[in-house]
């Protein structure tokens, strides 16, 4: 039997098939969350903020335009939300800075080694500045092409794979200095 | 462009398998060409790699099921609401259907208008250039309920149908009691007889004007704005919400003080102006500080 893509499930959600709705929820809600997640660091934020976005999605479906891709107009929501959130936080001052939220590690990799290694990607990423941050976490976790990222994002293709490349570098150089800070302290 | 430069750029892509298998054997053989690049993309690749150690954790459950729920709930309430939008669709999502539309509209005004205002003495022409302008706000606000929100964030659907509504309450205000005849009745008649009769005839058109507005966009704008505006939103749609609202109710005005001196309908309409755009920040207002 063929399996409908995303944009043909949105058309059905759109004209009242509320079983769509819930196939498009199990392909890209556990995604978004995990972007949320990841970017902020905080579980109950990416909560709110995962709820908010396919709340947007409902509300908007019958100005859903399948000439776009669903996954491009989801994350685009997604970002939009993530923006305002920082935006927010910077708002509210340096004490909920990204980089003091402490980073959740429940599902953390079971040996110690692999654990510190986790802490430092995490600890990694959260130092990128946010337009690198965001493209790096399109591209690695939610597995997005670099033009699509450039649609979500509203800039050049080009623009992004830069982005990508500086962000590439400071995550080389953040955990170089991680490994060496961690083998200086043992 | 340089070689290197070009596979600098196409480094990201090419981590995560994305060119196609030509331009990847075109940057891999670059690669094994220059030491600097294969150095920087065994770099990349490796802390490419390493972000795969960071996995996905599972949606909490209670977060699965409330978006669920709530995907259910605006299901069912769309569906309630299918009528209006099919017939939204039929009618507005096109300028000349937005125009019949706005006539009609015209007309029933003017003949609610016309149940409680003399028009007999409003010269023809004047009467025919009024409707012709009216059915043209009409028809440009309900062009306005359908437009899409743009990348700024300025929708401007909302304002259209809080103007709407508020002018179907002026209009129903109006059959009730015109406000002509209230001005009149409160400078002969009542406890604010001794106020209103120190003031000039612009003066009292220009407050009564003001509350005439007011109250219908006060109602208006609190049911039609949503519970989780942002702050920063009310000004700005409500005083939309007023501009589209007092381009609306100009014709109406002009209709009800032709007979009068000119100076009435600007006091009117200043009046009206400053009454709407406090009614649609206060209707917005209430209603974001009750969510």
């Amino acid at each position: 039997m063929k399996t409908a893509n995303d944009e043909e499930l949105m058309l059905a959600y759109a004209k009242g098939d509320a079983a769509a709705f819930d196939e498009l929820f199990v392909r890209h809600g556990q995604k978004v969350y995990n972007l949320f997640l990841r970017a902020l660091g905080n579980a109950a934020t990416a909560s709110d903020l995962t709820q908010e976005t396919f709340l947007r999605v409902v509300t908007a479906r019958e100005r859903y335009e399948p000439a776009r891709t669903f996954s491009s107009w989801l994350y685009t929501i997604a970002m939009n939300l993530l923006r305002d959130q920082i935006r927010r936080r910077k708002r509210r001052g340096p004490t909920e800075d990204l980089s003091t939220v402490d980073l959740e590690l429940s599902h953390a990799a079971p040996d110690e080694e692999n654990a510190e290694q986790l802490a430092a990607v995490q600890k990694a990423v959260q130092y990128l500045p946010a337009e690198q941050r965001e493209v790096i976490l399109l591209a690695k976790y939610q597995a997005l092409s670099y033009a699509e990222i450039a649609k979500i994002l509203g800039i050049a293709e080009t623009a992004v794979k830069q982005r990508a490349y500086r962000a590439l570098k400071t995550l080389r150089a953040c955990m170089a200095r991680e490994r060496t800070h961690s083998r200086g302290e043992s | 462009m340089t070689a290197c430069e070009n596979f600098q750029e196409d480094l990201p892509a090419l981590l995560s398998d994305e060119p196609a298998a030509e331009q990847k054997a075109q940057l891999e053989n670059h690669a094994q060409s220059c030491a600097n690049c294969a150095a920087a993309m065994s770099e990349m690749r490796a802390v490419w790699k390493t972000l795969d150690v960071w996995h996905e954790q599972t949606i909490p459950a209670a977060v699965a099921l409330s978006i669920r729920e709530q995907a259910l709930l605006q299901q069912s309430v769309a569906s309630e609401e299918s009528l209006v939008v099919r017939l939204r669709q039929l009618f507005v999502q096109n300028p000349i259907r937005a125009l019949g539309l706005g006539l009609l509209t015209a007309i029933i005004a003017t003949i609610m208008l016309a149940l409680r205002v003399d028009f007999s003495l409003i010269h023809p022409l004047g009467l025919t250039i009024t409707g012709a302008l009216w059915t043209a706000l009409f028809g440009l606000v309900y062009c306005m309920l359908t437009a899409e929100r743009d990348q700024g964030g300025l929708s401007w659907k909302l304002p259209a149908q809080v103007a709407l509504i508020a002018m179907g309450l002026f209009i129903a205000f109006t059959c009730l009691n015109p406000m002509p005849c209230s001005v009149q009745y409160c400078s002969t008649n009542g406890p604010a007889q001794t106020f209103c009769s120190k003031l000039s005839p612009e003066t009292s058109y220009c407050i009564f004007g003001g509350f005439y507005a007011m109250l219908p966009m006060t109602i208006a704008s609190y049911f039609s704005a949503k519970k989780h505006a942002r702050r920063n939103q009310i000004f700005r749609r409500g005083s939309l919400a007023a501009v589209m609202f007092v381009f609306l109710l100009a014709p109406s005005v002009y209709l009800q003080c032709t007979p009068f001196a000119f100076g009435l309908l600007i006091g009117w309409l200043s009046g009206a102006l400053v009454g709407a755009v406090i009614g649609g920040a206060v209707g917005y207002w209430v209603r974001y500080k009750l969510a």
